[in-house]
């Protein structure tokens, strides 16, 4: 006997599971056999629940059930499954002689679940069972059936913790995938809503799904993000994190080229944009593609206040997000190189502060900026309580003791403190990261050829934005390519536009998909602008000549 | 959705041009229309419009011709393959002595203002290899940099020319008409090589997505860019006057010393100045490089198009550090330009157009 047709021998790898690590095998009509093989590959997995019972009166018919432990809402399974196998147990068994085949027969009369399917290979049998529902295995029949019973320990729906808001919905993503898509589900009550679910990793198989809106994302990016999500073979992921990062269009960018959120709010109204969430199980973070630089200013709050607060409000973002990599490097030209520039009074109270400081600037600036770097990374990870301290002691400690012992000067503690509250302004927290890092490319250029190298660094990075691309969508759109939508979408740029002015979805949508707003058909004729009517001071006679 | 063909818009297009354009010879400029028309400088630039429409029509008609064509496809259609070879060479070389001496003028400028200790080497140096980042992402990138750098070009100098438009001296640029038809048309030449640029048509046009519109997009960029040195020359001429913008070598620069900011925010603003011009000559370089070895890619039939950008770099840095002095690399330029600036321009394409006429090549009716 070969060692493929030896079905007894346990090694899991080559006999029973392929290179993707999927169990190469069909169910077999002997029950014996089908146990015999899942006794083989749970061997020694105490946590699994299995078990043989008869549940046929005067016919045998034995059923064989597996489960685990803690992962099932057994209230589902007892109720709805188990209760009524023990009713059916005791009546005549007249529903056994029709011609449906046994496992047709325990979906019609002994369970009370909506949510019960027939499979046939022992790979999902198996898969079903390692997700959390209950694999029922049958005599004399070459299917299985799988009891959807998943019911897990979960912290339920929160606050999203990296991007409060004021006003504007509380819930937050969760680490479980079918209550994401929930949440955005709950927030789109159509039927145009697609969920594709795809399977990722070959020992985690963590669900993924991608949801987009069919008629509005055009299909040419869904089958392009398939198709990047079918690229690779991993063994695990465990966050939004891996794919993003194997999806993405430029590696070596530090600029993120998908949107990872926490909001459902924001999955939700770029679905509508024609964009596509992707959603993976066990992470809070929901992946946006595609992507502009653009849109990580966009917070949902911009949308759900009055444009004038939030026009501000983006004006002050976009300036300092510049301010948060470009200060301290323009600081160095400035001082170092064009001290013309500066008033004479402000340059000769710069230069008193700096008396008696044997560093040069730069060092100056790198030392501080580290040290908040330093600090941010410690208020990470020490525990809550003693987090707070740590502020305290580096605010005081670093900040005025350094100064008092001239080891830095006063401008260059304004200036990184500046800084660092210019990075949490931005709504994101991957840009932020990014603006971090091009932070110090600026100092050491500003350090080596003061304010044209300032310059150069800013045009390499602009180069560098102009030539990235999110699924095929230019970076710095709407800012370029602006054309392709007739200008429409720089009404959501730095200034946020009225929502009556908001008419169109972005490039993203489908060509024949761009209008988001419009007056109902009845009432075309009437002003666009809300209470147009009042300031014509007649609500009759609105109506404008035709 | 976007596309990676390798082409652009015809709103990027007119952008590209104007950047182009928009180059040292603009912060030159009052000079040269101060010399040959003194106080009526100003009408020089919409003078030189007509010869702008000479360029624009020999240009395009030829482009037009050959439909998704750039000069290296269609000039071995026109004449026998040695001769279009030979030609195409030499627009090489133009291109590259022309970005070279910019480049040139470019450093020297910068080390006036910005870093006078500095080697003038590492700064064009930097300059040419902080370019060359850009272009080696393809004309898809390039032109998108220019929509951006539109706003961080522009916004400075409007900003700048609306402080001098309210303290400004308008008696300046009395009595009007007073210089005779001969300077004007000289002065008018003169200037309209600033729209030399026009020339890169040859290899965009090429490049466009909807190539029907190429005349428009010329117009257009020759338009704006009219109006911009009209504006730049009244305004050099009412800050400093025309006599004053004939002594100085930058004119413009004297122009932005001259503005003082309110509040004292800044002082010496010519330096953050300087940012608009930094960013326009690295659009010009950019083109510069980028059209130079495309060419180079396309005529050997390589086919990845960006492999001759490093090799070029050499060339061009070499070229720029050729000139003793800033003195001697101003003489080369303008007379670079004098004599060779007009053949890619008219010359040129008009013979190549009679040829393609003779032999009826190309699409007749374009």
């Amino acid at each position: 006997m070969t060692k493929q047709q030896d079905k007894n021998k346990i090694s899991v790898e080559g006999i029973y599971h392929d290179k993707e690590n999927k169990i190469n095998m069909e169910l077999s009509t002997s029950l014996d056999t089908n146990i015999k093989n899942v006794e083989i590959l749970f061997k020694d997995c105490m946590d699994l629940v299995k078990r043989e019972v008869d549940i046929g009166k005067e016919v045998p018919f034995r059923v064989y059930g597996a489960y685990f432990d803690g992962m099932v809402n057994r209230e589902i399974l007892e109720n709805f499954f188990l209760s009524r196998v023990i009713d059916y147990k005791n009546l005549n068994g007249d529903i056994f002689e029709n011609s449906k085949t046994p496992t047709q027969i325990i979906m019609d009369h002994f369970s009370a679940t909506f949510d019960i399917k027939e499979v046939e290979t022992m790979d999902d049998m198996i898969k079903a069972i390692l997700s959390g529902d209950t694999g029922l295995f049958v005599d004399n029949s070459k299917k299985g059936l799988v009891i959807a019973t998943r019911g897990w320990p979960n912290r339920g729906v929160g606050e999203p913790s990296s991007e409060n808001v004021v006003r504007g919905s509380r819930d937050g993503f969760t680490e479980i995938v079918r209550f994401n898509s929930v949440l955005i589900r709950r927030r789109i009550r159509d039927t145009k809503l697609k969920t594709k679910m795809v399977s990722f990793g070959t020992r985690s198989r963590t669900d993924v799904a991608v949801m987009y809106m069919e008629d509005i994302a055009k299909p040419e990016l869904v089958e392009d993000v398939m198709r990047r999500l079918n690229k690779y073979e991993i063994d695990a992921i465990f966050d939004s994190g891996y794919i993003e990062q194997l999806i993405e269009d430029s590696w070596k960018s530090p600029f993120p080229q998908t949107q990872a959120t926490e909001r459902p709010d924001k999955v939700a109204s770029s679905l509508l944009e024609g964009k596509i969430a992707i959603v993976v199980d066990n992470s809070p973070f929901v992946l946006i593609v595609p992507t502009t630089l653009n849109a990580f200013y966009q917070a949902s709050e911009d949308y759900y206040q009055r444009w004038q607060i939030m026009s501000f409000t983006r004006i002050l973002r976009y300036l300092v997000s510049f301010l948060s990599f470009a200060l301290p490097g323009l600081y160095i030209a400035t001082l170092n190189f064009q001290p013309g520039m500066l008033p004479t009074p402000f340059a000769i109270s710069i230069a008193a502060s700096r008396e008696g400081i044997t560093f040069p600037t730069v060092l100056e600036i790198l030392i501080m900026e580290l040290t908040f770097e330093l600090f941010r990374e410690a208020g990470i990870r020490i525990p809550g309580a003693i987090g707070h301290v740590i502020g305290l002691v580096g605010g005081i400690v670093i900040g005025q003791a350094a100064v008092e012992a001239r080891i830095i000067s006063p401008m260059i503690i304004i200036i990184v403190a500046f800084t660092a509250i210019s990075t949490f302004a931005i709504p994101d927290y991957s840009l932020t990261s990014a603006f971090r890092l091009v932070r110090f490319f600026f100092i050491l250029s500003a350090a080596f050829f003061g304010l044209y190298g300032f310059l150069l660094a800013m045009l390499f990075v602009l180069a560098h934005l102009s030539s990235l691309e999110s699924f095929k969508v230019p970076y710095l759109a709407p800012y370029n390519a602006s054309d392709r939508n007739r200008f429409r979408d720089l009404k959501d740029t730095i200034l946020r536009f009225p929502t009556f002015m908001q008419v169109t979805r972005p490039i993203f949508a489908r060509e024949n998909q761009r209008t988001r707003l419009r007056l109902k058909e009845s009432r075309a004729n009437e002003d666009m602008e809300p209470g147009a009517e009042k300031m014509k001071g007649n609500y009759t006679s609105n109506r404008r000549d035709k | 959705m976007f596309s990676h063909n390798g082409k652009i818009s015809v709103r990027q297009v007119e952008i590209l041009l104007i950047l182009q354009m928009f180059n040292t010879s603009i912060l030159l400029l009052p000079r040269i229309a101060a010399n040959h028309a003194g106080r009526n400088g100003y009408m020089l630039p919409i003078a030189a419009l007509a010869f702008g429409f000479i360029y624009l029509f020999c240009i395009t008609t030829l482009t037009n011709r050959f439909k998704g064509d750039t000069i290296v496809e269609f000039l071995p259609k026109i004449v026998a393959k040695p001769i279009a070879y030979l030609v195409l060479a030499l627009f090489v070389v133009k291109i590259i002595i022309t970005t070279g001496l910019e480049i040139r003028m470019f450093g020297e400028m910068v080390s006036q203002v910005m870093l006078p200790k500095t080697p003038i080497e590492v700064i064009i140096l930097t300059m040419l290899l902080t370019t060359a980042y850009l272009v080696k992402s393809g004309i898809e990138a390039t032109a998108r940099m220019g929509e951006i750098l539109l706003y961080f070009i522009f916004l400075p100098l409007v900003i700048v020319f609306a402080l001098i438009v309210v303290k400004a001296d308008y008696k300046q640029l009395l009595p009007l008409f007073e210089t005779d038809l001969m300077s004007i048309g000289k002065g008018a030449f003169v200037i309209s090589l600033s729209f030399m640029p026009i020339e890169f048509m040859l290899i965009l046009a090429g490049l466009m997505k909807k190539q029907e519109k190429t005349r428009q997009a010329v117009l257009i960029a020759l338009l704006a860019i009219a109006v911009i040195e009209t504006i730049v020359v009244i305004l050099t001429y009412v800050g400093i006057g025309a006599n004053e913008s004939k002594r100085q070598i930058w004119p413009v620069l004297t122009l932005m010393q001259s503005v003082q900011f309110p509040g004292s925010l800044i002082e010496n603003q010519e330096i953050l100045m300087m940012t608009s011009w930094v960013f326009s000559i690295y659009m010009y370089i950019s083109s510069g490089i980028y059209f130079s070895s495309l060419m180079v890619s396309r005529a050997l039939k390589v086919r990845r198009e960006n492999i001759f950008i490093l090799p070029v770099i050499p060339i061009i840095y070499f070229v720029s550090i050729f000139p003793e002095s800033l003195i001697d690399a101003y003489k080369y330029y303008m007379s670079f330009q004098y004599s060779f600036g007009i053949w890619f321009l008219v010359p040129i394409p008009i013979v190549f157009i009679l040829i393609a006429k003779i032999r009826k090549v190309g699409n007749i009716n374009g």
